[in-house]
């Protein structure tokens, strides 16, 4: 599998973040990407929404919430309907077993080839290495995840996954790849990897994707794009594979509105996803196309583990990238730095849950999740932008913070860390060398920082000591007015209302 | 008992654990009223249909109800003129009868035969008409009931006729009103034509599914 994305463990998270600092252009990209989208997001809702748009994130919380509360009944009645209509429903506990099922299928048809559709669970497993390995020539279809696979690459974000990578980049494996003649025009490369893939699509044994949703009333699978490429590689090929996570269920159709509304505005701004596919078994007697053989591999790989947990909010998680277009942390560190295909504030709290849930780590070791990511909590300024994107309002930087206090039960925070807090207690219970403390620094930035024209705004573009790392790569703001203390202090008594307290 | 009944017994087993593990907070599924926001005072169900599929990047062309089949004829015509140059074929994958030969009659010798799914690779357009369509969104939901799978998808060029009468006001109505729509092997709710903004965020149309989309609007 990619190190990028399933990297040596522990995880050392540090090391990728300072280098995407310091990579100009991915600053550029990740930056002007997330915060557009973020942007038209929230003008999206503003204009189709107004004031509603907090009350339809309550509805798709408790709806998805609902179906997490009834996962069993809810996964029965989807086996059950999905085998009427003649799919065939697998389960498998792990990644491996996920993979090997699919091998199976794979070989009862002899198959040679695959066209796939963007998936995040496939990348989760390493569905691609096993089969490359077993000589199925596979074929990421999305353009995104098509461009990553011939640069060998990893996606850095849920939604668009080549967020950093420049048309240049994408010309020159083009040119070195396909034997595409050198263009950096985006339309022009666009062509080029359709008319590549037109001719695989059409020759292809097999058909795997991931889905956004199933349905247990209808026992159909529900799979968004915007390309198409999804209709394409499970129109075309005898057998399609869904891959999918037990969290996508949902009761029905009854309950998809919601979601389908939310997804699509959270994630591109758009009413709908070009596309939204429903898949009900395989092709029917008198029907022209469409696969003869359905199947839906239900993945656990861990997620039965988070559903038995207090995290099983996380579940609730539709993938429609808001929280990491909407992070300052994300913005800055991009993707890769996350260490897992699960990138931002969703991918930092679930990305050590599920491997805690799957208990991967050596014997004898506790809490293994955070072990092998304990630098992922504290990968947050818990600004609350994350909950505040959320289409189901997961309390993300609750989670992170619970994550902090269970790496300091088990001695994971750094000593620094310890150090600052007790430094700051013992000073907090003295109040006057508190305020001469304080005094001190403000004195000491004001003397060291720049102003604007006004005098309103001021700022520390280099701090001194321990504050150094912090302004490596952003200013460090200063409080101009005055402080508190000192406001509470002179502040006008407030006038006593006649007649008591009311 | 199979492998794969045993292993799909397993995974239930250990689910319904997992749920227990946990108090139940939410025992009911709420009301989705809020979710019909822009659809909610509709009069004129065609007009806002037509503002949103062009709001979306597809084009519409309006037929009077009073043309009738004429009308269409004409319309579809024009739009295969436009779109389909040398000797492009056209594939029809309308279950309509009337608007089926309607179709046919436009597509005149274009016209590809209609039992060969192979086929689709080569046509430069293809027609169909829809179950329905959605107001608040612009969208046609077209499944593969009674049409060849994927026209919609895989020629360059996609027109689809839809009458006013078929048109929704809200996603919600399509889950409510007309569950027969997803009840095929496969049902797509189509709103635009294909876009990929991967490259820098730049958007094209086209990239796998149609460059473009024509809707002819009847009534
Ligand atoms: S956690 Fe919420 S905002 Fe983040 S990807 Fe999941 S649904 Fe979207």
């Amino acid at each position: 599998m990619n190190e990028l994305i399933a990297p040596a463990l522990p995880f050392d998270m540090k090391p990728r973040a300072r280098e995407a600092v310091r990579d100009l252009k991915l600053q550029q990209f990740v930056g002007n990407a997330t915060h557009l989208k973020d942007t038209q997001r929230g003008g999206i809702f503003g204009r189709d929404f107004g004031p509603d748009y907090d009350d339809l994130r309550t509805v798709a919380r408790d709806t998805k919430q609902y179906a997490l509360d009834h996962l069993d009944e809810l996964l029965e009645r989807f086996i059950a309907n999905a085998e009427q209509s003649g799919a065939k429903v697998h389960a498998a506990t792990t990644g491996r077993e996920a993979c090997d099922i699919a091998l199976d299928i794979a070989r009862a048809h002899a198959a040679k080839s695959c066209v796939k559709s963007k998936s995040m669970v496939t990348e989760e497993i390493g569905l691609l290495p096993a089969f490359e390995a077993a000589g199925i020539k596979t074929l990421e279809t999305d353009l995104g995840e098509f461009i990553l696979q011939i640069d060998g690459d990893a996606p850095s974000h849920i939604v668009t996954p080549m967020i950093h990578k420049d048309r240049v980049a994408t010309a020159k494996s083009f040119v070195r790849e396909l034997g595409a003649r050198y263009t950096e025009d985006p339309t022009e490369l666009t062509m080029i990897a359709r008319e590549h893939m037109r001719g695989l699509y059409r020759a292809a044994d097999i058909g795997v994707s991931g889905a956004n949703f199933l349905l247990a009333d209808e026992g159909s699978a529900v799979i968004c794009t915007n390309e198409g490429n999804f209709d394409l590689s499970v129109g075309g090929p005898p057998v399609h594979i869904v891959f999918v996570g037990i969290e996508k269920l949902i009761r029905g159709a009854r309950d998809l509105a919601p979601f389908l509304k939310l997804l699509a505005r959270s994630g591109t701004a758009q009413p709908l996803t070009v596309y939204t596919s429903f898949v009900r078994g395989p092709r029917r007697a008198g029907e022209h196309g469409g696969p003869k053989e359905v199947h839906f591999v239900l993945v656990d790989a861990g997620r039965v583990g988070v559903l038995a947990s207090e995290k099983r909010d996380l579940l609730r998680c539709i993938r429609c990238g808001a929280c990491l277009n909407a992070c300052p942390v994300y913005r800055k560190v991009g993707g890769h730095a996350y260490g897992s295909m699960y990138a931002g504030p969703i991918g930092a709290v679930l990305t050590p849950e599920l491997e805690r849930a799957q208990g991967t780590a050596s014997p004898g070791q506790p809490a293994a999740g955070l072990t092998n990511y304990p630098d992922l909590p504290r990968a947050s300024s818990l600004c609350g932008a994350c909950y505040e994107a959320c289409p189901v309002k997961i309390d993300i930087p609750k989670f992170l913070l619970h994550d902090r206090v269970r790496l300091r039960a088990q001695g994971l925070s750094p000593k620094s860390e310890a150090r600052v807090l007790a430094l700051w207690r013992w000073l907090a219970e003295r109040p006057a060398l508190f305020r001469l403390a304080i005094g001190a620094v403000r004195l000491h930035a004001r003397m060291l920082g720049r102003k604007d024209g006004d005098g309103e705004r001021a700022w520390l573009s280099r701090a001194p000591g321990p504050g150094a790392g912090w302004t490596q790569s952003r200013d460090l703001g200063i409080a101009t007015g005055e402080s508190f203390r000192d406001w509470f202090a002179s502040r006008e008594p407030r006038p006593k209302k006649p007649g008591g307290s009311q | 008992m199979t492998a794969r009944n045993t292993a799909v017994a397993a995974l239930l087993a250990r689910v319904r654990d997992a749920v227990r593990a946990q108090p139940v907070t939410v025992r009911d599924v709420p009301s989705h009223a809020v979710v019909r926001r822009v659809s909610r005072d509709t009069t004129n169900l065609a007009d806002l249909f037509a503002t949103k599929a062009t709001a979306v990047g597809m084009r519409v062309t309006r037929v009077d109800a009073a043309e009738n089949d004429a009308g269409v004829d004409a319309a579809l015509a024009t739009l295969i003129a436009k779109h389909a140059k040398g000797d492009a074929k056209v594939v029809v994958a309308v279950r309509d009868a009337n608007l089926a030969a309607c179709a046919a009659t436009a597509a005149g010798d274009r016209l590809a035969p209609n039992d060969n799914d192979d086929l689709l690779f080569d046509c430069e357009v293809g027609i169909t008409d829809v179950d329905c369509a959605i107001a608040e969104s612009g969208s046609l939901v077209i499944s593969t009931n009674g049409r060849i799978r994927n026209a919609w998808i895989t020629p360059p060029i996609h027109i689809a006729i839809v009458r006013a009468d078929q048109i929704l006001p809200d996603l919600v109505d399509l889950f409510e009103l007309r569950p027969d729509a997803i009840d095929a092997a496969s049902t797509t709710v189509i709103t635009g034509p294909s876009k990929t903004a991967d490259i820098e965020g730049v958007l094209v149309t086209g990239v796998h599914g149609p460059a473009a989309v024509e809707i002819v609007l009847v009534g």
